[in-house]
């Protein structure tokens, strides 16, 4: 099977090896247009979004992973996977004893930063993970007919408001930016060491769960090959 | 006190509220001014729930029904068969599976069965919620 290994960051595609290079598809609708473009010149067999995310779920960790069960945008529509490949993923994240939750992703323009616009994203859209890319990829997949599916680490929790500085962060590229702003800010830089200490957390879940899925992947029976009883 | 649960099987499905509007409607009830007359046996971080000040994930297995027909999972409102033993509910039943946002089932389910043990396990954890639930048992009424 031809997957195609889709990141929203270079530092999130260096969590595992891969045999060919993942597309790093940065931040927001721009995922979008840069995975259709992908897609609009080869034709894999499924696109795998992997990276971090925001939790809303409040029993959550940082490090705890979530399998799209399908992903929302505020004022779109729904968009599931494939739920048969789905449920060979999570058939094969279950065997592997890792933990996992099986939740709703929902794609935001700018990062939840607060605890109030968590808990309120929480309530409406009843989504475990928020991020900003998921629900643009899954877009251009369902336009070019290749099926999708998201594995996300949790980075940030429920219940904890990121730095002021990191408020207007939109995409890879501001990183710069954003440390700019933190370095002028000593107050934030408790809650950067807490990040930096869940990032750590966040990659090694995710280093650890994509060999699993990559695997579940690669047994997985699609219709084709399903043996009629 | 409990908001009710959308059973799909139910003739009547006009009469489920959703999830906003449950979270509206006990917004708009304990605000009332005779609400420092009311005792719930509730938890105050119930109640909070129920407004939506608080998030919460459900507890699935924190209220476990046991039936002439076993130990039914994964909660009382919803039946996916029986199991003969409590260790084997706890143990072969994916939990995780469960829960807002991961089952469509539970998306306008804020009932206590699940939340409310969500409730006690987080004030448990926490000596303010812990005191604030204490004060609400010993004075019989909830503290805002």
């Amino acid at each position: 099977m031809n997957v195609l290994f889709v990141f929203p960051s270079e530092r999130e595609a260096s969590v595992a090896n891969f045999r060919r290079a993942p597309l790093v598809c940065d931040s927001g609708t721009l995922a979008g247009d840069v995975v259709a473009a992908e897609l609009s010149e080869s034709r894999p067999d499924l696109v795998l979004l992997s990276g971090f995310c925001g939790s809303l779920d409040p029993s959550l960790k940082p490090g705890s992973l979530i399998l799209g069960r399908q992903v929302i945008a505020p004022g779109e529509d729904v968009i599931d996977p494939d739920r048969l490949m789905v449920e060979e993923i999570r058939s094969g994240l279950r065997a592997s004893g890792l933990p996992f939750v099986y939740s709703r992703l929902l794609t935001v323009p700018a990062p939840a930063a607060t605890r109030a616009a968590k808990r309120e994203l929480w309530n409406e859209f009843g989504a475990g993970g928020v991020d900003m890319e998921t629900y643009w990829v899954a877009e251009a997949c369902r336009k070019a007919r290749v099926n999708w599916i998201a594995v996300r680490a949790v980075l940030d929790t429920s219940s904890q408001a990121l730095p002021r500085s990191l408020h207007a962060w939109e995409r890879p590229g501001d990183e710069a930016l954003t440390a700019a702003g933190a370095i002028r800010h000593p107050a934030e830089w408790p809650a950067y060491v807490r990040l930096a200490s869940q990032y750590r957390a966040a990659r090694r879940s995710l280093a650890a769960a994509l060999p699993h899925v990559v695997r579940a992947v690669r047994d997985a029976k699609t219709v084709e090959t399903l043996e009629l009883v | 006190m409990s908001p009710g649960y959308d059973y799909p099987n139910a003739p009547n499905q006009k009469v489920f509220m959703q999830r906003g509007q449950m979270i509206a409607k006990f917004e708009e009830l304990l605000a009332l001014p005779d609400r420092k007359d009311w005792n719930f046996i509730d938890s105050p971080l119930f109640l909070d729930f129920l407004q939506g000040k608080v998030a919460m994930q459900c507890t699935a297995w924190g209220n476990p029904c046991r039936t002439v027909m076993g130990w039914q999972r994964p909660c009382y409102l919803m039946n996916e068969g029986y199991v003969p033993t409590f260790k084997q509910l706890m143990e072969e039943t994916e939990w995780d599976r469960y829960g807002y946002g991961r089952d469509a089932r539970c998306t306008n389910c804020m009932a206590h069965c699940g939340y409310e043990a969500t409730a006690v396990e987080a004030t448990l954890k926490n000596p303010v919620h812990g005191v604030r639930a204490g004060m609400a048992a010993l004075l019989g009424k909830q503290a805002s």
